[in-house]
């Protein structure tokens, strides 16, 4: 079942494109996140849903109901910024019950009470903003919007203002009130780390268009072009030219491969001298290590390029710099655009 | 180090003297009996004080001068404020065009825009030259760029524009929601322009002469014209005037000291602007020595 | 990004909420500076368009030495109190922070002593038969004998009096741009204190010197009230000719007071033009 669909929605400013012909859809239920670089069009997309940017072509409907000229307080949106937006002279409670009280609804009382209560602010309900965390207040604002129970409900960034800890922590939380409540929800990021988390379906987007959608992992094993592949997952991108000269040999067909950095495998020694058919072997110079925990990440110097490696720590001792080593290119880990 | 210091204190203290003097001077003048040759006053008394509060025409011009004040003010709050939210709001193309309209008093000052406005309005249908009311028009341009600043900052320090449309995708209509949310949220703010603005106009001389002099008798123009009489007496009329004004610019120094209102300042604000922005902050600076140390 | 949905249909009725401020502008503040320029190019009748009254101005030689005379208090009275603020807000920067505030806080509050009191303050103390003359005179000391407080010394000692603070409050946080590290780094790479502040402390302070330069200056020009007061029209200055020419009750000449006017607010633009000037200049780094 189809809650929201977006059709055919462009949008410029002062000549600029920068929502180009967007389609998407969401079912019931669904966590979807459009992912990007800043100045992509995804908060612009984001808030033409809710009514605060007018769109120039397309439409947009919220359960088969066309929305694409209606004022934002009647579209039954909500909406999380990445500032909070929380009203500084109210308190908690009156912030969360401000939607009910315009709406004239009942039960004002409990129903935030249950909803401070899922977002676990029980006991704070007079406290005034500036006396809450940057977490606890993004709670609130959560609190805020879905209290209304919102056909959908629009996520602006909305942790990108916390430390990496909390942001952690709340990505977890909204996914599981997310879930619990069955809620309808597009999350706007830059992060994709943030969008692998989280998301059941991830749109990637670039200069105004979606470029690829699907769930992470998906899109992590097979993006589908040159810019997701580098965006999403740290490949190594190269063009076929150097790739040639890398490996000696011109069996790929393309303009460019990529590989991410965790396929290509570190040999020495006796266990690299045979090159099978499916594979192929290049040999470099470590650069740099970075350890990073559980993981060795290599920069490795070879005729062409710097190629990151990633390796698993377990077992495997760390390799330093100067040495000489061999790379293993497995065929099937080689995306060819 | 040692040395540097001594320099430092002989520096500031002679500056401190340099302005405290013609206070202190002006003090003691409105409370002695005879001071022609001594290096203080011989005697003591308050009976220039108490020749001025016996004065009804001091309390008229005060009573003048209040009323121009506070008519001014709110006449200001009510049109600057919807406008400046509206075209913060509404009409983001139009901002800089009030920017720059709300600070260009600051480049003119009053002598000038008193040539013009006597131009206008000395005769004809709209002769107010000599009444109250077109000292209200002149001092609600004079005191614009005060206005201005403190309500566009007030607005962009609770992030007015989320603010409004999260209320609005809550339900609210913008009336209700700028009386809900907006109003109450940078009101606040907006009292140290409104203080900022009593403690200039109670001082404005030039336009209040020029324009209306003694038939509106304002405490400026009360003040000049006991000028010549008696020094004693115009001495207690200062110290009076001046304590006023120095309640005023305590308020200020308290609230600003409350909260943080000269974020403008840090913001990267362009030529003139910035000057504007900073001659702007000249009575309520003290809050940078704080603001400086963080 | 801003631009907040709502059609140019949704928006009429809201504009008319911007009436009222459209006629308060237009009626005191844009209408009187039009009118004004607009009078300066009529003749003495008001009705006929001519250049006479810039011709009279400029040839006359009683308004240009208003001109001039207006033009030299300001720089002077601007170049010394910038000199003394720069020196004394640095000495304050060098106390702690709780003394630094009450000396802000005096500074200040004398800001607010200008005008009609401040003229008065400096007539009952340095007067002709001020408290201080006086006394210098009784004790037989002759630094006041040639002072006379209603001459171009005596206004250059008042305006000067109303610049310090000013400048004082502008200069002040400049100095708080100077971070300490800076000093440091640039001992520890070996420069005196004197290469210092030739290279990095003044040329980091300069964009608020120029800016409050400019400021004062304007000020001063602009500065009708003290000297109306100090020295009523006994002195040449250009406020005072203007003030005489369009509101004295003997002959008024509006039009030539409107191009006097014009000469000044001419003054006042080319304040801000150069410290935008030079402000581009020393710091490349500030767009």
């Amino acid at each position: 079942m189809t809650c929201v669909s977006i059709k055919e929605v462009s949008k410029s400013y002062q000549k600029q494109k920068v929502l180009d012909k967007i389609s998407l859809s969401l079912k019931k239920g669904e966590l979807a996140t459009l992912l990007g670089q800043s100045g992509c069009g995804k908060s612009t997309l984001l808030r033409s849903v809710a009514g605060l940017t007018e769109i120039d072509e397309g439409s947009i409907y919220l359960e088969e109901k066309e929305i694409t000229s209606l004022p934002p307080r009647e579209r039954e949106v909500g909406m999380v910024f990445q500032s909070y937006a929380l009203f500084p002279n109210m308190n908690v409670f009156e912030n969360v019950a401000f939607g009910l009280k315009m709406r004239k609804m009942d039960r004002v009382k409990e129903r935030v009470s249950d909803m401070l209560e899922l977002v676990g602010l029980t006991g704070k309900e007079n406290a005034y903003p500036h006396e809450l965390s940057g977490g606890q207040q993004q709670r609130v604002a959560l609190a805020r919007s879905l209290v209304m129970q919102p056909r959908v409900l629009l996520l602006d960034e909305p942790l990108s203002a916390l430390d990496a800890k909390i942001r952690k922590n709340l990505q977890n939380e909204i996914k599981r009130i997310q879930k619990e409540l069955n809620i309808t929800a597009i999350f706007v990021t830059h992060d994709q780390e943030e969008a692998m988390t989280i998301s059941d379906t991830i749109h990637i987007m670039q200069e105004g268009k979606i470029v690829q959608s699907g769930t992470p992992a998906e899109i992590y094993t097979t993006p589908q072009n040159p810019f997701v592949a580098r965006f999403i997952g740290n490949y190594n991108v190269i063009s076929m030219q150097d790739f040639y000269q890398l490996v000696g040999n011109h069996s790929l067909r393309g303009n460019e491969m990529a590989i991410r950095p965790e396929m290509i495998q570190i040999c020495d020694g006796s266990d690299c001298d045979g090159e099978e058919v499916d594979e192929w072997i290049a040999g470099g110079t470590i650069a740099q290590v970075f350890m990073t925990g559980n993981v060795l990440r290599y920069e490795i110097d070879t005729s062409v390029a710097v190629i990151r490696v990633d390796e698993l720590h377990a077992g495997n001792r760390v390799r330093i710099p100067g040495e000489e080593v061999r790379l293993r290119f497995p065929r099937s880990a080689c995306l060819v655009y | 180090m040692k040395k540097g210091m001594i320099w430092h204190k002989s520096v500031v203290t002679l500056l401190i003297l340099y302005l405290l003097i013609p206070l202190v001077g002006t003090f003691l003048f409105s409370v002695a009996v005879e001071w022609d040759s001594s290096i203080l006053p011989e005697s003591l008394t308050l009976q220039w004080y108490h020749e001025l509060f016996q004065d009804p025409r001091f309390y008229d011009a005060l009573n003048r001068t209040l009323f121009i004040i506070a008519m001014t003010v709110a006449l200001s709050l009510a049109i600057m404020i919807p406008t400046i939210f509206l075209v913060v709001v509404y009409f983001p193309e139009w901002e800089r065009f009030l920017q720059g309209l709300a600070m260009l008093p600051y480049g003119i000052p009053p002598i000038i825009g008193a040539v013009g406005l006597l131009k206008i309005y000395s005769s004809g249908n709209l002769s107010l030259v000599g009444t109250p009311w077109i000292l209200i028009g002149a001092y609600f341009v004079i005191i614009m760029p005060f206005m201005y600043q403190g309500i566009r900052n007030s607005l962009r320090t609770v992030n007015a524009i989320e603010l409004i449309q999260t209320a609005e995708l809550l339900g609210a209509t913008r009336r209700k929601a700028f009386i809900k949310v907006i109003l109450p949220n940078i009101l606040p703010g907006v009292i140290v322009s409104i203080l900022l603005s009593f403690a200039m106009l109670f001082g404005e001389f030039t336009l209040a002469n020029l324009l209306v002099g003694g038939r509106y008798e304002t405490i400026q123009i009360y003040l000049y014209q006991k000028f010549e009489k008696s020094g004693h007496l115009t001495s207690a009329i200062v110290i009076t005037y001046y304590l006023i004004i120095l309640l005023l610019t305590w308020g200020v120094f308290k609230i600003t000291h409350a909260r943080n209102l000269s974020i403008f300042i840090s913001q990267k604000l362009k030529g003139i602007g910035r000057i504007i922005a900073s001659a702007i902050l000249r009575r309520s600076y003290t809050v940078h020595v704080r603001e400086g140390k963080r | 990004m801003k631009n907040f949905a709502a059609s140019i249909k949704g928006k009429s009725p809201v504009m008319v909420l911007l009436i009222p401020f459209v006629i308060l502008a237009v009626g005191f503040e844009l209408g009187p500076l039009l009118a004004m320029i607009q009078n300066s190019f009529l003749e003495d009748d008001g009705r006929t368009f001519s250049f006479v009254q810039y011709m009279t101005v400029l040839q006359s030689k009683f308004y240009l030495t208003a001109i001039k005379n207006s033009l030299l208090i300001s720089l002077f009275s601007a170049t010394i109190a910038i000199l003394l603020a720069v020196i004394s807000a640095y000495s304050i920067t060098r106390f702690s922070a709780r003394v630094q505030e009450r000396f802000l806080s005096i500074s200040n509050m004398t800001s607010n002593f200008e005008g009609i009191p401040l003229a008065f303050s400096y007539i009952i103390l340095l007067g002709n038969n001020g408290l201080f003359t006086l006394l210098f005179s009784k004790m037989g000391l002759d630094l006041f004998a040639d002072f006379n407080l209603y001459s171009w010394t005596g206004l250059i000692l008042v305006y000067v009096y109303f610049q310090i603070p000013l400048a004082i409050l502008l200069i002040y946080p400049a100095y708080h741009g100077l971070k300490e590290e800076w000093r440091s780094a640039s001992a520890l790479l070996g420069a005196t204190s004197a290469m210092y502040w030739v290279k990095i402390g003044i040329p980091v302070l300069l964009p608020a010197i120029v800016g409050t330069f400019s400021i004062l200056f304007a000020n001063a020009m602009g500065a009708y009230a003290t000297a109306y007061a100090l020295v009523g029209s006994n002195y040449n200055l250009l406020s005072l000719q203007i003030a005489a020419l369009v509101a004295s009750d003997v002959v008024l000449k509006p039009q030539l007071g409107s191009a006097l006017g014009v000469f000044l607010a001419g003054t006042m633009i080319a304040a801000m033009l150069f410290n935008e000037k030079m402000m581009r200049k020393v710091r490349r780094d500030l767009k």
